[in-house]
C-alpha cells in the first residue's frame, strides 16, 4: 500500500535563499507525523506547499501514489487537506457555522446549508466538543476558536489535517486535551500532521517524526526510537562551543528592571491573534551589559517588545534609566531610549526621505540640530558625515532617498541614529535579520563597542548563534515566561533544549543571580 | 528625482488640458480660440492678473488646508465646513459683535482672527472626536461639513439675518471693515497678501522647523515616528488646528474681500482645495502654484463663457478633475515603481520563511 | 438613496469606501437624461445610467484597487469630476437645444409612469405612498431584498462580509480578493448610477447643476448609522425621507396651521430639521465608532504578501 502522502526532493527557493532543499518524507494513513524544527528551519514552507498557498521549485508530492500538483488553497482541500495556522484563518464577526460556509465548495447562492451543518455536528460529535457555533468567532476564546479551525479543517479535507503551532496560545489543560483529540483522530484512520516547536508535545503524540534544520531534514525516525538528546542535536547542531564575548558582570547600575509586567487586560474579548502570551515578566539589565532574550517564535517576544515601546499599556512597575514609568502607555521614554525595531522598513525608517532625515529622526529637535523649534540643517551635514564614515554607510550622497540602500546600510542608518546618542538603554530586536554576513558582523560589533562604552541593551533576537555571542547574561523566554538562565555557564544544547520548554525546573532554582533579582522568576512551568 | 516629478507634474496638466480642448474641438468649439479667451481671461492684463489672483486667494487657503493635514496623515475633507464656519464667524464679528465704530485696522483683525479661530475650532471637533471616539477623522469632517452648512442657514436665518428680508443671507458687512482694494476697478483685496503671507510661513514651518519635520514623518510613517518618540497624536491635532483655521482664514477673508455678506452658497472652495493640495504635492509652495494655475483656469473660464462662445466654466472643473486623476495615476505608478525596487532589494537578502 | 446606499454598502462591506459615490449618482443622472431625451425611452436612459456608474467606478477601481492609490483621495477627484464635467455638458447641452429650438423636457409618457398595483394602492394612507410608485422603486425594494437575504443567508454574503473583515482569511479559502472587490465597487457603481437616473428621468424630469446636492454624502452617512446593514440603512433612509417630508410639510403648515405647538415652531429654523441626519449620523458614529467600527479593512487597501 503506497502511502497516503509522500514529498519527493521537494526544494522551495526565495531569491537567493533556499528554504527547503531537497527534502523527501512519507507519511501513512492514520499516522501522527511530526515536524520540529528552530525559527527558519524551514516548517511553514514546507505547510505552506501542502496547503496550497505556495509552489515548490522542484521535486513532486504524491496522494495515494498519484502525483498531485496543489495550485491553490482550494485544491488543497479538494484533495482533502485542511489546514489549521497557528495565525487562525477565522472571520471575526462571523459565527463558526458561517466560518465554515465561507470556506465550504460549492455555489455562491447556498447559504448554511445543511451538509455544512450536518458535517460540523458529525465532527463535532465524534470529537465529543461542545463548541459555540452561532456566536461571532471573536467573541470566543483562543481554544474554541482553535476547535472551530479544527472542525472547519476536517470538513474541508478529511483526510489529512495539517496543524500548525496549535499549542502556542493554550493552556496546559487545554493542550492535553487537544493533543488528545490528536490520538483520537489518528485512531479513526485520520492523518495528523503537527508541527511545532515543543519537544515534550511532539514525543508524545507522535507516531513519526522529522526535524527539519536550515531548509534539509535532518532526522526521520520513529518518535519512540529517538531520545530527546538526538532530537535536540539534530535540530540545533553539533554543540561547538562558540567564541562569545561575554563579559563578567560589571556591576553597573540598573537602566531597565521590569516586574511582573504584562499586558494590561481589557473587559472585551479580543481576536486571537492580539491574545497575548506574555505572563509578569520580570527582567533587568545592568549599565554595560547585554542581556539576551531568546525563545522559539511566539513565546511573547512581540509583547515584551510592544511594553517596551509603549505600544500596548501595561500593569506592572517599569523603571527606565532610574524613572519609574508609571503609565507605561506614556511614550515620553522614547526619546531617552534607544530602539532597533524588528521591521526597518515598517518601523524604522521613512522610506522615501533622505540618509539625512533618517538619521536626523531621533535627534532633530535636540541642540546643536535644532534651536527655538528651528532646524539648523547646515549643522548636519558634517556631524551626519562624521556618522557615515563611523558606521561605513556605503551611500554616495547623504540626500538620496534611504529606499535605494540596500537592507544592510538601511540598517546601520538606524543603527547609527539609536547609538549616536548614547542612551542609557537600547532595546534591539532582531537587529541582524536579513543582513548580509558583513553587515551584520558590523552591527555586532557596534552593539558590543556601545556596550564596552556603558550601554545597557536589551537583545531580542531569533539568531540563536549570534544571541550567545553577544549576550553577557541570558533570559530563555517559553511560553509567556521569562527565565534567567546560567549562561555562559550553560552549554548551547541546553539552551536550545529550555527554548523547548524541557528541563526548565533547573532553572527554578537557577545557580545564578546578581542581587537578589532571581527569586522573582515568575511563572508556572509546564511539563 | 524631484525634477522628474516637477516634469511630470506640469507633463499631466498639460495632457490634460490638452485632452479636453480637443474634446471640446470635437464639440465644435474652436480650440485656437478658446485658448486666446482663456489668455486674455487669466493673464493678458493687468486686470486679468487681479482676477486670477482674486480667484486664487481661496484657493490656496483650503489648499494649504488640505495640504497641512494630509501631510500629517490627518484626512481633512472638512475644509468646506470649517470655511463655512469661519465666514459665519467673521460675518458676526463684522456686523453683530463689534460696535460700528471700532476702526478699521483691529476691527479686520479681530475679523479674520475670528474667522480663523472659528474654522480650527471645528476642525478641532474632528479631531477630539478621533482622539476620544475613534471616530474617523475622513468621515467626521464629511459629516461635519453638513452640519456646518445648515448650521450656518440657521444663523443666516436668525442671528446674522438681513434685517427687512427673509432671504437667508446677512447684511451687507459695513464698507470700513471690508478688505482694502489694491487696485481700482478690481476686486483684487489684501486679503491675497494675507494668504501670500501665510503660504510663505507655512513652506518655512515645513522646511525649516521641528514641527514641520515631525508632521511630514507622521505622514510618511506612523509607526517609525511614534518609536522614535516623536509625539503623535498631538502634532496630528496640531496641524489640524492649522489647517482648519487656514479654511476659516479662507471664508473670512473671502467674505470681508470679495462677497461683503454672505448666504450659504459660498462656492466649492473647501473640495476644491483638496484638489490643489494634491497637485501641489502637499507642498505649501507647490499648492500656490497649483491654486494660481486653478485661479487662471477660473479665470479663463469666466471669461470664456461671458464671450460670444459661450463655453460654460464648468470646462475648468472638468479640466481640474482629469488633472487630478492624471496625477493619482502617476503618483501611484511611481510610488509602486520605488517601493518595487526597494522592496526588490530586500526580497534577495530577507530570509523567506513563510509568509 | 436607498438604492445608492445599498451599493454603497456593500462595498464598503468589502472594505471599499468610495466617497465618489455623489459624483457617481450625478454622472448616471445627467447619462440616463441625455440618453432618454435622445432615445425617447427611459429604459434606455436607465440603462445609460447604470452604465455610466459602473465606467466611473470602473475608473475607481482601476486606480485604486488596481493601483493601490488612495480611495479617500481617488474618490474626492471621481466628485470633482462628476461636478465638472456634467455642468459642462448640461450647459453645452442647453446651448445646443436653444440654438436648436428644441425644448428641454421629456414627455411624460417618455419617463417611467408610476405603476398603481391594484388593490394595494388604494388602502387608506399609506397605500398610495407605497404602491403606486416607479417600476424602479418596486425594484428597489426587491433588490434590497435581495441584497439583504444575499449577505446574511448565502455564502456570497460571508465571503462579502469576510472581505472587509479578514481578507487573508478570504484569501486562505481561495478567493480572489481584488476581483471580489472590485466587483462589489462596481455594483455600487451601477446602483448609484440607477439613483441619479431615478432623480432625473423619475422625480423630477429634468437635470439640474449639481442636482445631487449631497444626497451621496448622505448616504455614505447612512450607511455609517446603520451600521452596515440592509436594515439600518432603510431604516435611516426611511427615518431620513420622514424627517425630509416632515421638514417640509412642517414649513408650510406652521404659517398656515392654528395649532399652537406648529405656532411656536414658527421660530424654529427649519434647517434644524436638515442638519439632523447628519448630527444623528456623528452621535451615533461617536457612540458606536469605538465598539464596533465596522468592517476593519474599510479603506484599506489589500495586497497578497506573497
Amino acid at each position: 500500500m503506497s502511502p497516503l502522502l509522500e514529498l519527493i526532493r521537494i526544494t522551495r527557493r526565495f531569491g537567493n535563499l533556499t528554504a527547503l532543499s531537497e527534502v523527501s518524507l512519507r507519511v501513512n494513513t492514520g499516522e501522527v507525523f511530526g515536524i520540529l524544527g528552530e525559527n527558519g528551519a524551514g516548517k511553514s514552507t514546507l505547510m505552506h506547499l501542502l496547503a496550497g498557498a505556495l509552489q515548490p521549485n522542484s521535486g513532486q508530492i504524491l496522494l495515494e501514489g498519484q502525483k498531485v500538483v496543489i495550485s491553490s488553497p482550494r485544491r488543497a482541500f479538494e484533495l482533502g487537506i485542511g489546514m489549521v495556522y497557528q495565525h487562525f484563518k477565522l472571520v471575526g464577526t462571523q459565527t463558526g457555522m458561517e466560518n465554515l460556509a465561507l470556506f465550504a465548495p460549492g455555489g455562491w447562492w447556498r447559504g448554511v446549508s445543511a451538509e455544512v451543518r450536518q458535517t460540523a455536528d458529525r465532527w463535532r460529535r465524534e470529537l465529543n466538543w461542545n463548541v459555540e457555533m452561532h456566536r461571532p468567532v471573536e467573541r470566543l476564546s483562543v481554544s474554541e476558536q482553535q476547535r472551530i479551525e479544527i472542525i472547519k479543517a476536517l470538513s474541508l479535507g478529511g483526510r489529512l489535517l495539517i496543524l500548525d503551532e496549535p499549542t502556542a496560545a493554550l493552556t496546559p489543560a487545554q493542550v492535553d486535551s487537544l493533543l488528545s483529540t490528536v490520538r483520537q483522530l489518528a485512531e479513526r484512520g485520520l492523518t495528523v500532521l503537527l508541527v511545532s516547536h515543543k519537544l515534550a508535545e511532539i514525543k508524545s503524540v507522535c507516531d513519526r517524526i522529522m526535524i527539519l534544520r536550515q531548509g534539509r531534514m535532518t532526522l526521520e525516525a520513529a518518535a519512540d526510537d529517538v531520545s530527546t538528546s538526538e532530537i535536540i542535536t539534530a535540530m540545533i547542531g553539533k554543540d561547538i562551543s562558540l567564541p562569545t564575548a561575554a563579559r563578567a558582570p560589571q556591576g553597573g547600575r540598573s537602566v531597565l528592571e521590569l516586574e511582573h509586567a504584562e499586558p494590561k487586560h481589557r473587559g472585551r474579548h479580543s481576536f486571537g491573534r492580539d491574545r497575548s502570551v506574555l505572563k509578569a515578566a520580570s527582567l533587568r539589565v545592568n549599565a554595560g551589559e547585554i542581556a539576551g532574550i531568546c525563545g522559539v517564535e511566539g513565546s511573547g517576544q512581540i509583547e515584551l517588545s510592544a511594553i517596551l515601546t509603549g505600544e500596548t499599556d501595561a500593569a506592572g512597575r517599569l523603571v527606565i534609566d532610574g524613572i519609574p514609568l508609571t503609565k507605561f502607555g506614556a511614550r515620553r521614554h522614547l526619546k531617552d531610549i534607544g530602539v532597533i525595531p524588528a521591521d526597518r522598513q515598517k518601523e524604522g525608517l521613512i522610506l522615501p526621505w533622505s540618509i539625512h532625515n533618517n538619521l536626523a529622526l531621533k535627534a532633530h529637535d535636540r541642540r546643536p540640530f535644532s534651536r527655538w523649534g528651528i532646524l539648523r540643517r547646515r549643522g548636519w551635514s558634517d556631524h551626519h558625515e562624521r556618522i557615515k564614515r563611523q558606521f561605513d554607510i556605503r551611500a554616495g550622497d547623504l540626500r538620496m532617498p534611504v529606499v535605494g540602500l540596500s537592507g544592510g546600510n538601511q540598517q546601520k542608518v538606524i543603527v547609527a541614529r539609536e547609538l549616536e546618542l548614547k542612551p542609557g538603554f537600547l532595546l534591539a530586536i532582531n537587529p541582524t535579520r536579513g543582513l548580509d554576513v558583513g553587515a551584520a558582523a558590523f552591527v555586532m560589533q557596534q552593539m558590543l563597542t556601545a556596550r564596552d562604552g556603558g550601554m545597557g541593551i536589551l537583545l531580542i533576537h531569533d539568531d540563536l548563534d549570534e544571541l550567545l555571542r553577544l549576550s553577557d547574561r541570558l533570559y530563555v523566554m517559553y511560553a509567556g515566561h521569562l527565565y534567567e538562565t546560567p549562561w555562559p555557564d550553560a552549554t548551547r544544547r541546553q539552551i536550545g533544549a529550555w527554548m523547548l520548554g524541557n528541563e526548565l525546573e533547573s532553572l527554578r532554582s537557577g545557580p545564578r543571580g546578581d542581587d537578589g533579582f532571581r527569586d522573582r522568576r515568575n511563572g508556572p512551568v509546564q511539563p | 528625482m524631484f525634477l522628474l516629478e516637477i516634469i511630470f507634474t506640469v507633463g499631466g496638466c498639460a495632457l490634460a488640458a490638452g485632452a479636453v480642448l480637443i474634446l471640446l474641438a470635437l464639440m465644435g468649439f474652436p480650440p485656437g480660440h478658446i485658448l486666446e479667451l482663456w489668455y486674455r481671461g487669466a493673464v493678458a492684463d493687468r486686470y486679468a492678473l487681479a482676477d486670477t489672483l482674486t480667484k486664487a486667494c481661496p484657493l490656496l487657503l483650503t489648499g494649504l488646508a488640505a495640504a497641512i493635514t494630509f501631510r500629517a496623515g490627518v484626512f481633512n475633507i472638512g475644509a468646506q465646513g470649517q470655511l463655512l464656519v469661519g465666514a459665519a464667524m467673521a460675518v458676526a464679528m463684522s456686523t453683530r459683535l463689534l460696535s460700528p465704530h471700532t476702526p478699521p485696522l483691529p476691527g479686520i483683525t479681530m475679523c479674520l482672527f475670528a474667522g480663523a479661530g472659528a474654522g480650527a475650532a471645528w476642525g478641532l471637533l474632528a479631531s477630539l472626536l478621533e482622539l476620544w471616539r475613534k471616530v474617523p477623522v475622513v468621515l467626521s469632517t464629511i459629516l461635519l461639513n453638513f452640519t456646518a452648512l445648515y448650521a450656518v442657514k440657521i444663523l443666516l436665518h436668525s442671528y446674522l439675518q438681513a434685517h427687512g428680508t427673509s432671504a437667508p443671507q446677512s447684511s451687507q458687512i459695513p464698507p470700513h471693515f471690508c478688505l482694502p482694494v489694491m487696485m481700482k476697478y478690481t476686486s483684487l483685496h489684501i486679503g491675497v497678501l494675507i494668504a501670500a503671507a501665510v503660504a510663505m510661513v507655512a513652506e518655512f514651518v515645513q522646511v525649516m522647523t521641528v514641527f514641520g519635520f515631525q508632521t511630514t514623518a507622521i505622514g510618511l510613517n506612523e509607526a517609525a515616528s511614534r518609536l522614535v518618540g516623536i509625539p503623535v497624536a498631538a502634532r496630528q491635532i496640531q496641524a489640524m488646528l492649522i489647517g482648519a483655521g487656514c479654511a476659516g482664514l479662507a471664508g473670512a477673508i473671502q467674505i470681508l474681500g470679495v462677497a461683503h455678506f454672505m448666504t450659504a452658497k459660498i462656492g466649492n472652495y473647501g473640495y476644491a482645495g483638496i484638489a490643489v493640495a494634491l497637485l501641489g504635492r502637499l507642498d505649501p509652495m507647490g499648492v500656490a502654484v497649483a491654486a494660481l494655475f486653478f485661479g487662471a483656469l477660473d479665470a479663463g473660464a469666466q471669461r470664456a463663457e461671458e464671450s460670444s462662445i459661450g463655453l460654460p466654466h464648468e470646462t475648468s472643473n472638468i479640466i481640474k478633475a482629469v488633472i487630478i486623476l492624471a496625477m493619482l495615476i502617476i503618483g501611484a505608478w511611481s510610488m509602486r515603481r520605488t517601493l518595487r525596487s526597494g522592496l526588490w532589494q530586500q526580497r534577495n537578502t530577507e530570509t523567506g520563511d513563510g509568509a | 438613496m436607498v438604492l445608492a446606499g445599498l451599493g454603497e454598502l456593500t462595498a464598503e462591506i468589502t472594505g471599499v469606501i468610495d466617497i465618489g459615490i455623489e459624483g457617481i449618482m450625478l454622472s448616471g443622472a445627467l447619462a440616463a437624461f441625455l440618453a432618454s431625451f435622445a432615445s425617447g425611452h427611459g429604459m434606455i436612459g436607465l440603462l445609460a445610467g447604470i452604465l455610466s456608474g459602473i465606467v466611473m467606478a470602473g475608473i475607481f477601481a482601476v486606480t485604486c484597487i488596481g493601483m493601490g492609490a488612495d480611495q479617500i483621495v481617488v474618490g474626492t477627484a471621481i466628485n470633482l469630476l462628476a461636478l465638472g464635467a456634467t455642468g459642462s455638458f448640461w450647459m453645452l447641452f442647453q446651448n445646443w437645444t436653444q440654438s436648436h429650438n428644441l425644448v428641454i423636457h421629456l414627455a411624460r409618457n417618455e419617463a417611467f409612469n408610476r405603476i398603481p398595483i391594484p388593490w394595494l394602492s388604494q388602502i387608506g394612507f399609506a397605500g398610495p405612498a407605497l404602491f403606486d410608485q416607479y417600476g424602479l422603486v418596486y425594484f428597489t425594494i426587491v433588490l434590497c431584498g435581495m441584497v439583504g437575504w444575499a449577505l446574511n443567508r448565502t455564502r456570497l454574503g460571508l465571503v462579502i462580509r469576510g472581505l472587509g473583515d479578514s481578507p487573508e482569511t478570504c484569501a486562505a479559502a481561495g478567493i480572489p480578493v481584488k476581483l471580489s472587490r472590485t466587483l462589489a465597487t462596481l455594483f455600487a457603481g451601477g446602483c448609484a448610477g440607477a439613483a441619479g437616473a431615478y432623480l432625473s428621468i423619475m422625480q423630477t424630469h429634468s437635470f439640474a447643476q449639481n442636482m445631487t446636492d449631497g444626497i451621496g454624502f448622505v448616504v455614505l452617512s447612512l450607511v455609517i448609522f446603520g451600521r452596515w446593514t440592509v436594515w439600518g440603512l432603510i431604516s435611516g433612509c426611511v427615518l431620513f425621507g420622514a424627517i425630509n417630508s416632515l421638514q417640509q410639510t412642517l414649513q408650510t403648515a406652521r404659517y398656515t396651521s392654528h395649532s399652537t405647538v406648529l405656532h411656536a415652531m414658527r421660530h424654529l429654523p427649519f434647517e434644524i430639521f436638515q442638519m439632523l441626519p447628519y448630527l444623528a449620523a456623528l452621535i451615533a458614529l461617536a457612540i458606536f465608532a469605538g465598539s464596533r467600527p465596522g468592517p476593519k479593512y474599510l479603506g484599506k487597501n489589500w495586497q497578497a504578501d506573497s
